[in-house]
């Protein structure tokens, strides 16, 4: 069907390219899982029944949107699968790979068209190997004979005309088109079962028949096609051109295969015009076939010359014309009626909605303050009272509100986790070790921003877990462990972080090696006592690497140090444990939002501003004689080391107190061993705090994150302590 | 004939005009937040309905004198180029319709602030308007700041 797909170019189909793509990306990665399985399991006949539909409703979308190499691959791909349907090959890991290879390459295709771009990728040489493999085993010339069957079916079908809602206007068209001979049909139209973007379909065949007559209805409409699982739909069209014609045009759309014509009764000429009834039954892809049924003698003459030898050759094509129909009943009969449990929404609308959630909130705590007021006045009076019962029950309301708008956003790590299998799959492969990655708690939750952002430090680890963690076969067959080494992805909430665990059964990290090349690179004194824990997070430090060869999977060293910063600037930390001769285990905790913080609210001046409380460490009361000036910068001892201080005052150019007290508050904030004092007026407690940015125009400025806004409105700003941080390292080296 | 439909508003004794297209919405001066390290004309943020946006003091811009705030003192919030911000005015005077032929370039020096700032000067029998060129106030000068 796909060579006819040129013509629907010129079709507008922008609007639809959203979801395609959205449908085609998921097809894709089920292709993926799905391959992966199947390499694992072997011929699971299931599996392959899903894979198959897989890549045959990607060949069918991307037909109709007209992406021809995308078409030709997948094509290919399910002439593959079909074979392995059919029992007529083995699943072989030359198999497996070159149909990775094509997920891999349609997957690269969607991207392009994704930045709407041309397809530029080749595929003849996936496809030719695809070839290469099917052509080893026997060709299957007359598959599918139930497709014969079901034809069949339809043709002992009863036709009732159906009831089109046809308003006064197209009355009149229709008797018009009686009086002027013009043919008024009923055209049900039948669609490959699953497929995509139904009410596309719709769209085209109704412009193809605009080409030829009138459409006046369609039945169900577009709507309700784009949102129902309706497989079928029915025109009625007024058309002077020989039905044949009609249902030569229709069955070039793709997924169409079936398109049945009826004369349509008309109302009042309704017995006379019955009497016309001829059914004109087919199925794909170009066969004709006159209903038994017809009445010979009321054959009209555009009818005239299909009748007779047409339905034989139509019955004998029918028999042998099958490669291109729709998978047989058992496939398809489980996902069609699936209810929908899931609908996707615009992350912005959802946004918008916990703004508004927000807003609520401290407008009900304004309502909260006044109401306390009218108390203090009005003690006495009830109405008073019964205002503030209202308002403590709005408030229970209120945070249920909020914790169910907040969970909106929560994606489980699964989503994450499943591109990891095939990572794992191919390093393995690279490195000629044997290694199961073993999934675990993906159903555990969490924020949207975490998800997006948490994917390539993973990646890393589980790279580093995979190229330095597991040892070679022949390495563990010697230790006396199995082959197989395995990597595990577990993933849990504690508390209000969530961790992620990779651990492998590795041979631990080379901990007096790590140690050697950290003092042979001035990165630890050479007699500095370290613990295992510290000597093993010495990985993270800048400039790291013990990778004696440098691979593409990982090395370089500038591998860990990232990690570790990535981790940092998403709040969240990483930690290692390693023991000999057992393996590593890499433990990270993030924060479950990265949307809502805790923070720690100070006052300099007159003005408040929020400090990330994951990056206070501790607040301490410091006498200003204790602070001393060293190098130009105020310092201050604590536990016999020296803290760097910063006035915020001085640093944001605040007006001078006018006087100044003997004490002052100092927030100790920091990453791991770089720490900072920050010197304020006063502290103002704890809270969760709401990030948002301070928009286009003031992005980007020096020592500010964001923007809050606290319960009585005004607008906090939230302190960038990675840059504060920076600029004193600067100014201490200078 | 075309015409212009301008919120107008005052700054000291002159009077200034805006393309009521770009106006969202005019507000009383809610507490704003200062803004360390921002460019100076940026009076700082405030919290409108949710959302966080930057207010921009006109007087600052224009070089003239900071005067305390009035009953009259409002912010006007423009939309521009999908940028919501809000400059800080001494009062909103009224919305009218301007004749586009009443509208004349700007005055090669300016009355003591930068032309870049404005687009024309409309005439309303004794009255002049000075119509302001939004696209300048808050990107222009700003975009060329953080280049250098």
């Amino acid at each position: 069907m796909s060579q006819d797909d040129d013509k629907n170019q010129g079709l507008d189909l922008g609007e639809f390219l959203e979801f395609y793509l959205l449908d085609s990306q998921e097809q894709i990665e089920r292709l993926g899982a799905g391959l992966l399985q199947l390499e694992k399991e072997g011929g699971n006949i299931g599996l392959i029944n899903d894979l198959f539909r897989s890549a045959h409703s990607l060949k069918g979308a991307s037909g109709t949107m007209g992406f021809t190499p995308i078409v030709a691959l997948t094509h290919a791909a399910e002439d593959l699968l079909d074979r392995l349907r059919q029992g007529k090959t083995e699943v072989s890991l030359e198999m497996i790979d070159i149909l990775l290879g094509v997920t891999d390459r349609v997957k690269a295709m969607l991207a392009q068209v994704e930045q709407r771009l041309e397809i530029t990728l080749g595929y003849e040489d996936l496809v030719a190997s695809m070839k290469a493999l099917i052509s080893g085993d026997i060709p299957a010339a007359q598959a599918n004979q139930q497709v014969v069957k079901e034809s069949e079916e339809v043709l002992a079908d009863e036709f009732v005309p159906l009831e089109f809602p046809i308003e006064e206007p197209d009355h009149a068209k229709i008797n018009n088109a009686h009086i002027m001979g013009y043919g008024v049909y009923q055209v049900d139209i039948k669609l490959a079962p699953n497929t995509l973007m139904k009410a596309v379909r719709a769209v085209m065949a109704t412009q193809r028949l605009e080409g030829m007559g009138t459409v006046i209805k369609l039945m169900p409409s577009v709507e309700e096609l784009e949102t129902g699982n309706a497989e079928a739909f029915s025109l009625l069209v007024l058309c002077d051109e020989p039905v044949a014609e009609m249902q030569r045009e229709l069955l070039e759309i793709s997924e169409i295969v079936e398109v049945v014509i009826h004369p349509y009764p008309d109302g009042m000429a309704g017995v006379e015009e019955t009497m016309k009834e001829i059914a004109v039954a087919v199925a794909a892809p170009v066969l004709v076939e006159v209903s038994p049924k017809v009445n010979l003698d009321v054959v009209t003459e555009e009818k005239a010359f299909k009748i007779g030898s047409v339905q034989k050759a139509a019955l004998e094509t029918k028999a042998t014309v099958a490669n291109s129909s729709p998978p047989s009943e058992g496939v398809t009969n489980g996902e069609g009626n699936t209810q929908v449990h899931t609908i996707r929404v615009d992350t912005v609308r959802m946004d918008n909605l916990i703004n508004l959630v927000g807003e609520m909130v401290i407008t009900r705590t304004r309502l909260v303050q006044i109401g306390l007021d009218l108390k203090t006045q009005y003690s006495m009076d009830n109405m008073v009272n019964n205002l503030n019962e209202a308002n403590v029950y709005l408030g229970r309301l209120m945070n249920d509100l909020q914790e169910s708008v907040m969970r909106l956003r929560m994606v489980a790590i699964g989503t994450v986790f499943s591109r990891f299998p095939r990572l794992v799959r191919d390093l393995a492969k690279k490195t000629g070790k044997e290694i199961e990655l073993v999934l675990k708690g993906e159903d555990t939750e969490l924020d949207k921003t975490v998800v997006e952002v948490i994917g390539d430090p993973l990646m890393h680890l589980i790279r580093n877990s995979v190229d330095h963690g597991i040892e070679s076969p022949a390495e563990r067959r010697a230790a006396g462990k199995a082959e197989l080494g395995t990597v595990t992805l577990d993933a849990y909430h504690e508390g209000n972080h969530i961790a992620i665990v990779i651990s492998d059964d590795g041979d631990g990290l080379p901990l007096d090696k790590i140690r050697n090349i950290a003092v042979s690179k001035g990165l630890i004194g050479e007699r500095e006592e370290l613990s295992e824990r510290d000597m093993a997070n010495l990985i993270f430090l800048p400039g790291f690497s013990t990778a004696e060869k440098v691979t593409d999977i990982s090395g370089r060293g500038v591998g860990m140090d990232v990690v570790k910063r990535s981790l940092n600037n998403l709040g969240g930390m990483v930690d290692i444990t390693t023991r000999k001769g057992k393996g590593t285990t890499f433990t990270i905790r993030l924060p479950l939002t990265l949307a809502i913080i805790q923070a720690l609210l100070v006052e300099v001046g007159e003005e408040i501003y929020a400090v990330p409380l994951s990056s206070v460490l501790e607040t301490l009361l410091v006498n200003r004689t204790d602070i001393k000036t060293v190098g130009g910068l105020p310092m201050v001892q604590l536990r016999g080391n020296t803290l760097p201080l910063i006035s915020l005052q001085e640093k944001f150019g605040l007006p001078a107190p006018e006087t100044e007290s003997n004490e002052v508050f100092v927030v100790v904030v920091g990453f791991g061993d770089k720490a900072l004092g920050l010197i304020v007026d006063e502290l103002r407690g704890q809270q969760e705090v709401v990030i948002k940015s301070l928009g286009d125009f003031l992005n980007n400025l020096p020592g500010i994150a964001g923007a809050t806004i606290l319960g009585d409105g005004k607008v906090t700003l939230i302190l960038d302590i990675g840059s504060l941080l920076q600029d004193v390292l600067v100014m201490n080296k200078n | 004939m075309a015409e212009e439909q301008l919120v107008t508003f005052s700054l000291g004794s002159e009077e200034f005009g805006v393309d009521i297209m770009r106006v969202q919405e005019i507000i009383r001066i809610p507490p704003i937040t200062r803004v360390p390290k921002a460019p100076d004309y940026v009076e700082g943020v405030i919290n409108l309905r949710g959302n966080v946006i930057p207010v921009v003091s006109l007087r600052n811009r224009f070089g003239m004198n900071r005067v305390e705030e009035t009953d009259l003192s409002r912010i006007v919030v423009l939309q521009v180029q999908s940028k919501v911000f809000g400059i800080r005015v001494d009062a909103v005077t009224e919305v009218l319709r301007l004749d586009s032929e009443a509208i004349e370039p700007p005055p090669q020096v300016a009355i003591g602030m930068d032309s870049q700032f404005i687009r024309g000067v409309g005439k309303i029998g004794e009255r002049l308007l000075i119509l302001l060129d939004l696209d300048n106030i808050m990107g222009g000068e700003l975009s060329h700041e953080c280049s250098a």
